[in-house]
């Protein structure tokens, strides 16, 4: 009798003692609708709130995307840009395509994912989508 | 310094110089007591620089990476759930903490993938049943479901706006003059005809949207593999209608709502002559930005238009009134309405630096070389937080800052365009993805399944810790047939942290984890910062020392630092700063959880069980006090800090 009952004891004080924090979306999830949106539901990171912090933030983030990305399997370049789109939605920024920033660092993307001079050639055409100051701003950020 | 602590510099110092290439620095291993959401071991995290690496519990059993600034961490952590920190700086090489942070990087980059692919597809599984629920006609059914909240509409467009074709063929009681312009514009770049046929064209491809073969997608998951998640069908959809209703507003040339717009007429607003010309030039520069935008092949592009149209409006109001107009940021998306900050005492210091960094910002896009769309964000956010500063002294109110970092993003409900596709063809899709769905649920759950005693927010940092030991470990001995093992690790981790954990003893409870980090690895230093309750009361202290401040602060009813507010559980004493009298304090406590969840019984038919909830939770974190053991603390939600 005693045997289970300490058991028990046991695995309340490590429930209480162990419980990690929730995240912060799934607090109010439970109040949520269930509704179709055209946006997550929450960012998994939070972002600095300093400018210059929040652009070098950015730059980090689109570069380190952008490497994995083009080693994966599966790249569509409808997947990329809404990817972009999102990180840069998390840093306030909407004109990300038309930002020499985003463009200087998927060229840093590029170098780091260590791509063969080929491979780095086609990217820079899809992603810089053969627009001459898109590609430029690439190889601007692979040198 | 004693002879202990000399050695141990020494030590650490020798380290470092037997490897001339290695800069000594610090990472933190961070540790936050216990809080009342169910948190009761408390919770631990991994600071590298400004940025934090944590593991947070995901409804309905699942465990995630999240990565968090180091301001936004402590700001919800210290402040908001009021929980005091203890960090311990960990003395390593700048390569080291090279290597941790980008493989704590590398699992945030494939985690996201693998839960926005999650988020996708329950996306898919609403949008397919509510279009099956359109076709069928189910009128019964429909309700709020054949709706899509969509970023940006609400600027224009009232909740349950509908497109039908014959709208276009209406004009409009009055058209905005920013956006008539922007429509002559983009008609002189692309021709007449191109509104009309580009808005037939996305309605037609709305009608027409083909749900993917969910088969293709492979549902194989691996923790080391990232995957990039796919351009599903309620992002296509959601993609679309973005398109259709930005070009709808331009078309039409609708105005603003009312009530989004911010401005005060106090001097500091006023624009000057030189003002004047800059917000023409960045008006000019977004014209152009918004026409190039619209030629676009990619189908992404329908919020930024929304946006652009709507800061177009307002940069012509500046124009008009001679004063600075900015998009009301105070109800954005995913901040409460009306919750008022408590940072009252700090109101004046926070209204002379919001002043501050007002003039900043508008010198940052006046000596900007090209206009850009960092510096009007910044200036954005910056005149929302002086406005509402400035507001709140003179009313004499807390200020309510929530929502003034984000960007605007006004969402509204609209409805549904309906499928061409017939109701056997949706319900196949429908199908196919709930199956394909069920399969990703388990493999996903297999992978990150929160396990209390095994896999939680501390054992898992130690865990990602040992894979990236072994990791490095690869890299420099890569023998054919050399097998990687905890072994390696644990030689790794002492070489580089002075010492190994391997996440799978005891220190599973947060807090142990930190005492354990404390023993075994190179700490140079360990500090506490104390929860923002404790804070303020040491604040006050120094200025009056007295039993009556001792008294006024123990409990709600008299606290000038704390204001109960219907979140938190009904309590009477703190008792994370009481230790002897805590038992007796915790029994009043758990009278007053008593009370309430009584009172929560005859109320539950008005609020749906809320006060029952909160008296049940206020019982069972009250029990601990009884034997000395503290988890509430009271929380501060509404407080929300400015810039660093």
């Amino acid at each position: 009798m005693t045997k289970p009952l300490v058991s028990i004891v046991f695995l309340l004080a490590a429930a209480l003692l162990a419980a990690c924090s929730f995240s912060e979306s799934s607090k109010s999830s439970s109040t949520s609708s269930g509704s179709i949106s055209d946006s997550a539901s929450s960012p998994s990171s939070s972002v600095p709130t300093s400018k210059d912090k929040q652009k070098s933030g950015y730059a980090s983030d689109v570069r380190d995307y952008t490497a994995e990305f083009v080693k994966s399997s599966n790249t569509s370049i409808e997947s990329f840009r809404g990817k972009l789109g999102k990180i840069a939605s998390n840093y306030g920024v909407t004109q990300w395509d038309q930002d020499k920033s985003t463009y200087v660092a998927i060229g840093k993307g590029l170098r780091k994912a260590g791509l063969s001079k080929a491979e780095y050639e086609s990217f820079k055409s899809i992603l810089g989508e053969s627009q001459a100051w898109k590609m430029e701003s690439i190889e601007e950020g692979y040198k | 310094m004693g002879l202990k602590a000399c050695l141990a510099v020494l030590m650490v110092t020798l380290i470092f110089l037997s490897d001339p290439s290695s800069a000594a620095t610090h990472i933190q291993f961070v540790y936050l007591n216990a809080s009342e959401d169910g948190a009761g071991g408390g919770h631990a995290a991994l600071k590298m620089d400004d940025e934090v690496f944590h593991f947070e519990h995901v409804p309905p059993g699942l465990l995630k990476i999240k990565r968090d600034d180091f301001a936004h961490f402590r700001d919800q952590y210290l402040a908001r759930e009021n929980r005091t920190m203890e960090m311990h700086h960990v003395a390593v090489s700048e390569e080291t903490k090279i290597l941790l942070r980008e493989h704590f990087n590398r699992v945030l980059l494939i985690e996201d993938e693998q839960f926005d692919r999650r988020e996708a597809l329950e996306n898919d599984g609403r949008l397919l049943k509510a279009l099956l629920q359109l076709s069928r006609h189910d009128a019964i059914n429909h309700g709020k479901t054949n709706r899509l909240e969509l970023k940006g509409a609400g600027f224009f467009l009232p909740d349950d706006w509908q497109f039908n074709a014959s709208i276009l063929s209406t004009q409009p009681e009055f058209s905005e003059p920013s956006i008539d312009r922007l429509r002559c514009l983009v008609i002189a770049e692309y021709g007449n005809n191109f509104l009309r046929s580009k808005i037939r064209e996305t309605f037609s491809n709305l009608q027409t949207l083909k749900p993917v073969a969910y088969e293709s997608f492979g549902n194989s998951l691996a923790e080391d593999r990232f995957q990039s998640s796919e351009y599903t069908f309620s992002k296509q959809y959601s993609d679309y209608m973005g398109i259709l209703t930005a070009l709808f507003v331009l078309q039409q040339g609708l105005p603003l709502r009312e009530g989004l717009l911010v401005q005060s007429d106090r001097e500091e607003f006023s624009l000057s002559e030189k003002e004047r010309l800059i917000v023409v030039a960045y008006r000019n520069w977004l014209e152009g930005q918004l026409v190039r935008l619209v030629g676009q092949n990619h189908p992404d592009w329908g919020f930024a238009l929304l946006l652009g149209m709507a800061r177009l409006i307002v940069l012509e109001q500046s124009l008009v009134s001679g004063h600075w107009v900015m998009l009301n940021l105070q109800y954005a998306e995913g901040s409460k309405q009306g919750n008022p900050s408590n940072l009252t005492d700090a109101t004046f210091k926070e209204y002379a630096s919001s002043r501050a960094r007002f003039s900043e910002a508008k010198s940052a896009l006046m000596g900007a070389a090209t206009p850009s769309e960092w510096d009007y964000l910044h200036l954005e956010k910056t005149t929302n937080q002086f406005i509402e500063l400035g507001n709140a002294l003179r009313e004499g109110r807390a200020a309510n800052l929530v929502g003034m970092k984000s960007l605007p993003s006004r969402p509204a409900s609209i409805v549904l365009i309906p499928s061409a596709l017939t109701s056997d063809e949706l319900q196949t899709s429908l199908d196919r993805l709930e199956g394909f769905r069920s399969g990703y649920e388990e493999n996903l759950t297999q992978l990150y399944s929160y396990n209390l005693l095994g896999r939680n927010c501390a054992s898992e940092i130690f865990r990602i810790i040992g894979l990236a030991m072994r990791e490095a470990s690869k890299h420099k001995t890569s023998q054919p047939g050399q097998t990687f093992t905890d072994q390696t690790a644990e030689v790794e981790s002492t070489a580089r942290l002075g010492g190994y954990i391997s996440g799978k003893g005891w220190e599973f409870i947060p807090f142990v984890s930190s005492l354990r980090v404390e023993d075994t690895w190179r700490i140079a230093f360990s500090e506490q910062v104390l929860s923002y309750r404790l804070q303020k009361l040491e604040q006050a202290r120094q200025q009056e020392a007295s039993f009556w401040l001792s008294w006024r602060e123990s409990n709600v009813f008299s606290s000038e630092v704390y204001q109960w507010h219907g979140n938190d559980p009904a309590f009477v004493f703190f008792t994370d700063d009481l230790m002897l009298a805590r038992p007796l304090a915790g029994g009043v406590n758990l009278l007053a959880g008593l009370a309430q969840g009584v009172s929560g019984i005859l109320t539950m038919a008005l609020d749906g069980g809320e006060n029952l909830r909160l008296g049940v939770k206020g019982v069972m974190i009250s029990l601990p006090e009884l034997f000395f053991f503290n988890i509430r603390k009271g929380t501060f939600p509404g407080l929300v800090a400015l810039e660093e």
